[in-house]
């Protein structure tokens, strides 16, 4: 009786995650794709963590790494953390080095093997960029880099939604677009329900 | 933590067993899929995410409760569609047939669309268990936002619901009982068989059958199913990607038409993989058979070629959008020849998507060319070569020009294709020449920010025919396909509908058993577009889009590859020019 109520509560939990724009990030420490640990609040000198959700064989972030990091670039004098994150139970450390080196990554791949930071920040696929402000560790933006990318689709990009967020966060503005649903590979969280 | 997850994966498999708490709670959020309705015409439901609300009802034939509830919503439907609200019926009773949902609308002059979802995996998903019962979802989030009855009595839950969501409000009454006729969904009661389901014996077979041509090492598809860790890795995309039918990539309504060329899983399969990983995809005993999967690939399937033609090299680029290529390539041959089979070795599979080539180069309409020019064969990934029927084949004259349409497929890397074009040839003329009649309509004006715009072309037949296979082709903004048959004795027969375009996949549908077409009868060839901003591949919704061979124009173009029935007296003689 008491496992049928237990059951009957857990299974009404919904497939998204509770964090929202505004929610406070915990600190974490991960290894990335080469065994090198790295403590998310050893940058609360930076001024915004943006950190990507990717998987290996994702199409959509194999072309939506090339975006990241053409951003990397316009934003390099503004000393802003971009990471990657693989929450997946799938992707060894040695495949995700040899991902990162045929598509060119040039960025820090964190390993999330316990799937303990994509559970806490309700990920659902991959391609979801978490934009950070490092001063209060809240979020800023949960969402797409921009909306260019679809399944098996692209098309000129109309809204640049994290460049937006990052000029917000500079100019000391509030982020207009703060959520904005994503399109990408869905991860498999083994005790999510489906729906 | 690792108690917190053993107990997470000990609540999963108590949700597994629990058939009947699998229904939808408001605030739980609904999954993307596509269904045909009773007309044939696809929907989507993530599709709808410039509405504010959408209202699902579960109907059932011959209910009271049901057709009661579709009355309600569909006047509801004529007061809330100016306002973005989209209406939709989902039919998972097994006993409906799209033609007895049809009859059964028509009758009671309901306008709602009926998806039929004769799988039941939808229904079963959505927790319907009573025709009659409504699901209002919010577009945003894909939340559900009431759950229950359309109305009771003077309490207009549906109304009331959606007049709080328009005015930003939060639904007062979320949650009610339903009245209604009981849904039998046999699968519903069977969640703790479906976990054991044999990923060795059944599910990995299944992939390796239907799938692994593409998802292996090399091949065109992004991610290999290389191991049950990587299928169980995938397990929800995989999950939503056959909800959604985007895979297998096969476009056709499975209620017209038996092709040889059927990609798509069986009912049976596609239940079976979806209970699988709503199972949560268990491993199970046994050996797994997608670690022990060839890695070579077919080199010529049909033995050497009689001409191997090279195809110009391409380099293509890490990400970007790729215009078609078009390539003209001279025949080398001194002499004229008969086609028998066509096949292609892709330089690079992994980012090679299609070609379509012809001899002399696409035909246009109003082209005075005969069929001696026009189609010769497509490569599309996981295809097999084109083999003519042995009474039949292509002419191949010296001096002609090959032409070849070739569409590339970025992936995160830069990467270049040289393909090869095998051609084997017949000892003597055929019988018949394999010929290509050609629809199209070079006037075409697709109006902008437009969501649905049809037009067709028709092609007659003067004498009686046999009919190979049919090939609908539009670009971005290609929607929907039908290719329809008028008999000369005035009755209609639908050959092919193809309810989503996927302009990424330029199928050939080849018929199963060709078909006869007597003299007279005329086939109609029609395109819907989709020039909205809702269709994600569409470059530019403001622009009124005009006939042309790139991408981000568009064409009203099919192609029906036919024989004469009777024997051609010379085969090598100029046909019938097209209309």
């Amino acid at each position: 009786m008491l496992l049928m109520v237990l059951s009957a509560a857990a299974c009404g939990v919904s497939s998204a995650g509770t964090l929202a724009p505004g929610g406070h990030i915990a600190d974490f420490t991960l290894t990335d794709q080469a065994g090198a640990a790295h403590q998310l609040y050893a940058l609360s000198g930076k001024k915004a963590v943006v950190i990507m959700t990717q998987s290996n064989g994702c199409p959509i972030v194999r072309l939506a790494v090339p975006t990241l990091r053409e951003i990397r670039e316009r934003y390099r004098s503004q000393d802003i953390e971009f990471l990657l994150l693989n929450p997946t139970l799938q992707d060894t450390p040695d495949a995700i080095q040899r991902e990162a080196e045929e598509f060119g990554f040039g960025m820090t791949v964190l390993l999330d093997r316990t799937q303990q930071v994509g559970e806490a920040w309700g990920v659902n696929r991959t391609a979801e960029v978490f934009v950070i402000d490092p001063k209060t560790w809240t979020l800023l933006y949960h969402g797409p880099i921009d909306d260019r990318l679809n399944y098996e689709s692209q098309r000129p990009v109309r809204h640049p939604y994290l460049t937006d967020a990052l000029d917000a966060l500079l100019a000391h503005k509030a982020v207009a677009m703060a959520s904005v649903v994503s399109p990408g590979c869905l991860i498999n969280f083994p005790h999510r329900k489906h729906s | 933590m690792g108690d917190l997850r053993r107990f997470g994966l000990f609540v999963a498999a108590l949700c597994g067993v629990a058939g009947s708490s699998f229904a939808l709670s408001p605030g739980d959020v609904v999954d993307d899929f596509r269904l045909n309705d009773q007309n044939g015409q696809s929907h989507e439901l993530y599709y709808l995410s410039d509405m504010k609300a959408v209202v699902l009802l579960a109907a059932g034939n011959g209910c009271a409760a049901s057709r009661a509830a579709a009355k309600t919503l569909d006047a509801l439907r004529t007061r809330y569609q100016a306002q973005d609200v989209e209406f939709l019926a989902i039919d998972s009773n097994l006993k409906d047939t799209p033609d007895s949902i049809a009859k059964e609308t028509k009758a009671d002059g309901t306008g709602l669309p009926v998806l039929t979802d004769e799988l039941q995996l939808i229904g079963e998903s959505l927790g319907f268990a009573r025709n009659g019962e409504v699901l209002i979802v919010n577009p945003q989030n894909w939340k559900v936002i009431y759950r229950g009855a359309a109305e009771k009595g003077a309490n207009h839950y549906v109304a009331a619901a959606l007049d709080a969501t328009l005015s930003g409000a939060p639904v007062k009454v979320a949650h009610t009982d339903a009245a209604g006729c009981d849904i039998v969904m046999p699968e519903r009661e069977r969640r703790s068989a479906h976990a054991q389901i044999s990923y060795e014996k059944t599910i990995a077979p299944m992939l390796s059958e239907h799938c692994v041509a593409c998802h292996r090492d090399g091949g065109i598809a992004p991610w290999q199913m290389s191991s049950y860790d990587m299928v169980r890795g995938f397990s929800p995309m995989i999950r939503e990607v056959v909800r959604t039918k985007r895979m297998p990539p096969w476009h056709a309504d499975p209620h017209y038409g038996v092709f040889s060329n059927d990609r798509s899983l069986t009912a049976e399969e596609t239940k079976t993989l979806v209970h699988w990983i709503e199972a949560g995809s268990p491993r199970g005993g046994g050996a797994d058979p997608l670690t022990a999967v060839k890695k070579d690939w077919p080199v010529w399937a049909l033995g050497t070629p009689d001409l191997v033609v090279n195809l110009p090299k391409f380099d293509v680029p890490a990400t970007g959008v790729i215009p078609y290529q078009m390539w003209t390539v001279d025949n080398p041959l001194d002499h004229d020849v008969w086609v028998r089979a066509v096949d292609f070795l892709p330089g690079a599979r992994s980012n090679l998507h299609h070609i379509i080539a012809t001899i002399g180069g696409e035909m246009a309409p109003g082209d005075k060319r005969d069929n001696t020019d026009g189609s010769l064969a497509d490569y599309v990934p996981g295809s097999e070569p084109l083999q003519i029927p042995p009474e039949s084949g292509i002419l191949l004259k010296k001096g002609a020009k090959f032409g070849f349409q070739a569409h590339y497929t970025v992936n995160g890397k830069p990467v270049s294709d040289v393909t090869q074009m095998g051609l084997y040839f017949m000892d003597k003329p055929p019988q018949y020449r394999y010929r290509a009649a050609i629809m199209a309509n070079p006037r075409i004006k697709i109006p902008a920010n437009t969501k649905a715009y049809t037009n067709d072309a028709v092609y007659k037949f003067d004498r009686e025919v046999l009919v190979y296979s049919l090939h609908p082709h539009a670009h971005f903004r290609g929607a929907a396909a039908e290719f329809v048959a008028q008999y000369p004795d005035g009755h209609e027969e639908v050959l092919l509908n193809v309810p989503r375009y996927e302009f990424n996949w330029q199928t050939t549908y080849v018929l199963k058993s060709p078909i006869v077409l007597p003299a007279g009868t005329a086939v109609k060839y029609s395109m819907t577009y989709d020039n909205s901003t809702q269709n994600k591949a569409n470059p530019d919704p403001n622009r009124v889009v005009p006939w042309g061979q790139q991408t981000w124009d568009e064409m009203l173009f099919g192609v029906i590859r036919f024989r004469y029935l009777t024997l051609d007296a010379n085969p090598t003689r100029t046909a019938q020019a097209s209309p």
